[in-house]
């Protein structure tokens, strides 16, 4: 029945692709931007975060006495600590443009540092006045080559590294160095500061225990472990900026420009057909038998839909690999989208499951 | 012959608006032995279509009562209507109402799947009555590539392929020319002969009546006369 029509069931196959797509795609969208803004807390390989009471995502830290983290060391359970610096600063151009940038220090064990090399090395922050930045920003940051110099409020700041994969939310690039490095480029912090201290819990040992003994130890900071502070950044971004929800309601519209479509499509090849409708009827057919050849025909043409939609997020997928906006997404999302997708094409179904359910089988005889 | 249909003083009236009804058939009884066949006449208005959709299991008369093989039919049953229809009845509409999306030989093989008839056995139908038909050649074409007569004659295969014991025609003949109606309703009565099925066919051409055992004269509701031609 609905291959009698070709063109109309391309149309709608189409039709529901685009806005399986544009749902997979909103919801790509929010999975790749919590995936970018927690990647550096997710990638640290820490258990656990010491940081300012209330710092609402990593990207936002602020200063705590550098004496915390050989507290952290001293709690049972501790296996290492290491510090790491976070704050926003100005990269000169060599064309004068200015950038903001997010300046990261980390220490030897390069805990929230890159954790993919392009080319350089990641040592090289050792050296002085060196810093490691991603190939995705060179453009932005204006770099050419490695070994190039910049500026960073009146210091010199050479490029030993280019890093991969290390994207970032707020459209300022991050910038890798030490700690050491970082506190000199930036004036606001005095050396015996810190953003955050993060540790690694030994082997076997339950890392909700430690962050209790070590929040117990602390005052005026907070203990949270990687999961937890990954789910405040998220929350920080996706909820309290709004960008998250506009992104939700995006998709919801995709999901409901589904349900329009494949509801109109339903009901228009239903209608054309209810005086074959009528006709099995009188023939003995039963109304359930009717109603099941409509829900059969909105699931295929759900499943359709969502076949081509998967293919079109696939390719936009592919294609943002390698760019700041990376379309991600993650079994559970996906399928609870497939799942959505075929609930609504389900529900397209009821006005022409309404109509198959009117219909008189003695119209047969007019 | 046993009686396979049965209707009993049955009455059918209609809503005529502001609480009032108005009866269109009075009291109608009839009974149609196996093999017979029957011509119902009788002017538009008359009741024609209303009775056959009674006998039918289509509409639910008012009073009265409606046996099939002995057993009265419950028109409260939803359930029962639609299996009495699947299993015992055949129909052929004045348009043939196929299936337009499916093949000849599909549209046979559709209904007789619904009534339950076995794939080796149904595919033996189809086959002998395509034959019967003499649309062997058009078993794989769709109905929008079917002459208006062919259409008809599937129509007709696909009341018979479940072997029904009453069959019912309402104008088969009314959209054709003379020849393919005269082709259609003897595949019809020779049919309903071999099956030993009751056959009632509703028309308004009086050129037909010596295909048929029985003639019943309906006008405003009543049968006026029955007669054998």
């Amino acid at each position: 029945m609905l291959l009698h029509k070709p063109g109309r069931f391309f149309a709608t196959v189409i039709g529901v692709g685009i806005a399986f797509f544009l749902a997979t795609a909103q919801f790509g969208l929010l999975v790749g931007w919590i995936n970018t803004n927690t990647a550096l807390i997710r990638h640290s390989g820490a258990d656990l975060w010491v940081m300012a009471v209330q710092a609402p995502a990593f990207d936002y830290g602020t200063a705590i006495p550098r004496q915390r983290l050989y507290q952290a060391r001293s709690i049972e359970g501790v296996e290492w600590t290491q510090p790491v610096f976070m704050a926003w600063n100005i990269w000169q151009r060599g064309d004068g443009r200015r950038v903001n940038i997010e300046l990261v220090g980390v220490d030897r064990m390069y805990a929230a540092g890159p954790w993919m090399m392009s080319s350089g090395s990641l040592e090289s922050i050792r050296r002085p006045n060196t810093v490691v930045v991603d190939e995705l920003y060179l453009k932005t940051l204006g770099i050419g080559r490695l070994g190039e110099s910049f500026e960073m409020i009146g210091e010199r700041a050479t490029i030993g590294g280019i890093c991969r994969g290390i994207r970032t939310f707020t459209a300022s690039p991050f910038v890798f160095t030490s700690v050491e490095q970082a506190i000199r480029y930036d004036k606001r912090y005095r050396d015996d500061e810190i953003t955050y201290a993060v540790a690694g819990c030994r082997r076997g040992v339950a890392v909700e225990a430690v962050q209790a003994r070590m929040q117990r130890a602390m005052a005026n900071v907070e203990v949270l472990t990687t999961h937890q502070f990954c789910v405040r950044s998220a929350k920080y971004w996706m909820l309290e900026t709004g960008v998250g929800i506009t992104v939700v309601i995006t998709a919801f519209l995709g999901l409901a420009v589904a349900t329009v479509i494949t509801s109109q499509t339903l009901f228009a090849i239903t209608h054309d057909h209810l005086p074959n409708y009528a006709a099995l009827l009188a023939l003995g057919f039963s109304r359930n038998t009717l109603l099941s050849i409509v829900l059969v025909q909105s699931v295929v043409l759900g499943a359709c839909g969502i076949a081509l939609g998967t293919l079109l997020f696939g390719c936009a997928a592919w294609a943002s690999i390698r760019t700041p906006i990376p379309l991600e997404t993650t079994p559970l999302v996906f399928a609870l989208i497939v799942i959505g997708s075929f609930a609504t094409s389900l529900l397209a179904s009821l006005m022409s499951a309404r109509a198959v359910f009117r219909v008189d089988p003695i119209t047969v005889f007019r | 012959m046993s009686a396979i249909l049965e209707c009993d003083d049955v009455r059918k009236a209609y809503s005529s608006g502001e609480g009032r009804s108005e009866e269109v058939l009075h009291g109608i009884t009839i009974t149609l032995v196996r093999g017979e066949c029957v011509i119902l006449l009788g002017p538009s208005g008359s009741g024609k279509t209303t009775l056959l959709s009674i006998l039918g299991c289509l509409l639910t008369p008012t009073s009265g009562e409606l046996r099939i093989d002995n057993e009265v039919v419950n028109f409260s049953s939803t359930a029962t209507l639609t299996e009495r229809r699947r299993s015992t009845i055949g129909f052929v509409f004045q348009h043939a109402q196929l299936l337009p999306f499916l093949t000849v030989e599909e549209n046979l093989a559709t209904v007789g799947r619904n009534a339950g008839v076995a794939p080796a056995e149904l595919a033996r139908r189809i086959t002998a009555l395509l034959e019967i038909l003499r649309l062997e050649s058009a078993a794989m074409k769709f109905p929008s590539q079917l002459s208006g007569g062919q259409r008809q004659r599937v129509a007709l295969g696909r009341a018979l392929v479940h072997d029904p014991s009453i069959i019912l025609a309402d104008e088969p003949t009314a959209s054709l020319d003379w020849e393919n109606g005269t082709i259609v309703v003897d595949m019809l009565t020779n049919r309903a002969r071999e099956l030993k099925a009751a056959l009632v066919v509703v028309s308004h051409d009086t050129r037909l009546i010596p295909r048929f055992n029985r003639v019943l004269q309906i006008e405003s509701g009543r049968v006026i006369q029955s007669s054998c031609p």
